[in-house]
């Protein structure tokens, strides 16, 4: 029991892949992340080459029919206003559902480093308040926090906080349970189930995370891109002048 | 077990460079494709249009010069039957004086015949009085002049 508890200790630690200059540490997830890249990269070269206007090959149509299908999907989640997101979305969709799937390789998948999830959650509320500035301009968005009443700011504030760290720690403690889980099947039962465990936890929970991940920003991105509304204390001004005039 | 260090950096760096991959190698590429075949459909609905105008202009000129050419047919016939009739009427006109003439001329020379009988018959009813006076101024007797008037009469008649 001792030996199978360090063994799985061992498994969820997150080592160190190699060092440069004996200071900087490249964990094991950046490297396994650089795999996802080279693989979503040469897929996306592989689809694309020889793209024809007309009689379109089976690997163009399905280039073509990926690209529609992410645009359709992020694009229906950020809404009108924030449909320029759409790539950066399909882009974070494509990496994560990669690098949880790649767990059925026997890979450790990088999103169980917590350090992955937090860089995509700290980029998804960069992204997500920028959005807001880039659609309200700095007033705007810095008003947006009192609404829609004043009382409610210090919850405001502190969802500028808490959005990414749920999505960080959502991400980071499903792909870490369905690893741990696998690992524990795997350790106990070698052969045959963990065939069928891993469908659900690296596929389908793999998969339903990327989701729930993009599904989150996009909404935020979305709520954040929405025109202000007119203000009433402008439409009160414009009131007064309409009735002096 | 739980690791927050500087990978969080290269992670941001690794995600944004596969962002700028993948937009490189997959929207971009097809997006473009997508965005020239509709440029092309678009190009070949004006065409078919632009074809479809000329097609309907063609008809709407060639009815015009088919109407044009059945108008001036009706009025070729229409001129030929004028002149036509212009013609008859110049021959039938043309006929009848001419009959008239030679009814006309037939008369003048039917009387011109007649006349000369009658001047025939009046010189020989002449000449017969002037003889039977010159026989009355010969004869005796008036008996026997009456025969011989009588006998010479009935002799002519005979």
């Amino acid at each position: 029991m001792k030996a199978l508890a360090h063994k799985l200790v061992e498994e969820l630690t997150v080592e160190t892949a190699f060092t440069i200059g004996g200071k900087i540490q490249i964990a094991e997830s950046v490297v396994i992340t650089w795999v996802v890249m080279a693989i979503i990269t040469f897929l996306c070269i592989w689809l694309t080459r020889n793209m024809k206007v007309r009689n379109p090959g089976k690997r163009q149509l399905a280039a073509e029919c990926i690209v529609n299908w992410l645009d359709s999907f992020t694009g229906d989640m950020l809404g009108e206003h924030a449909l320029q997101y759409r790539e950066y979305m399909s882009t974070v969709l494509l990496f994560i559902g990669f690098a949880n799937i790649i767990g059925v390789f026997g890979v450790k998948p990088p999103t169980k480093d917590m350090n992955v999830t937090i860089a995509l959650s700290l980029m998804s509320i960069i992204l997500i308040e920028a959005a807001g500035i880039r659609a309200k301009g700095g007033k705007g968005w810095l008003h947006s926090f009192t609404e829609p009443i004043a009382i409610v700011t210090p919850i405001n504030i502190l969802e500028v906080f808490i959005r990414p760290l749920s999505l960080c720690m959502r991400l980071f403690g499903n792909v870490l349970g369905a690893f741990v889980i696998m690992e524990l099947i795997k350790m106990l039962v070698p052969v045959g189930v963990p065939v069928v465990f891993s469908l659900y936890f690296d596929f389908f929970d793999g998969l339903i995370q990327a989701y729930v991940f993009v599904f989150l920003t996009s909404l935020f991105i979305a709520e954040a891109a929405e025109p202000a509304a007119p203000r009433p204390k402008k439409v009160k001004k414009a009131k007064k002048k309409a009735a002096q005039a | 077990m739980l690791r927050i260090d500087l990978n969080i950096v290269w992670e941001i760096i690794n995600v944004l460079i596969l962002f700028a991959l993948v937009k490189k190698f997959l929207f971009k590429p097809v997006r473009e494709i997508l965005k020239k075949r509709n440029d092309e459909i678009e190009a070949s609905y004006q065409a078919a249009e632009k074809t479809n105008k000329d097609a309907d202009d063609l008809k709407a000129q060639l009815a015009a010069s088919a109407s044009k050419i059945a108008e001036n047919e009706e009025k070729a016939v229409a001129d030929a039957k004028v002149k036509g009739a212009a013609e008859y009427d110049r021959i039938v006109g043309e006929a009848q004086s001419k009959s008239e003439q030679i009814i006309s001329e037939a008369r003048d020379k039917a009387k011109a015949v007649a006349d000369q009988e009658k001047r025939k018959a009046e010189d020989e009813i002449t000449g017969m009085v002037k003889e039977a006076a010159a026989k009355i101024a010969e004869s005796e007797s008036d008996e026997k002049l009456y025969d011989d008037f009588l006998k010479e009469v009935s002799q002519n008649e005979q």
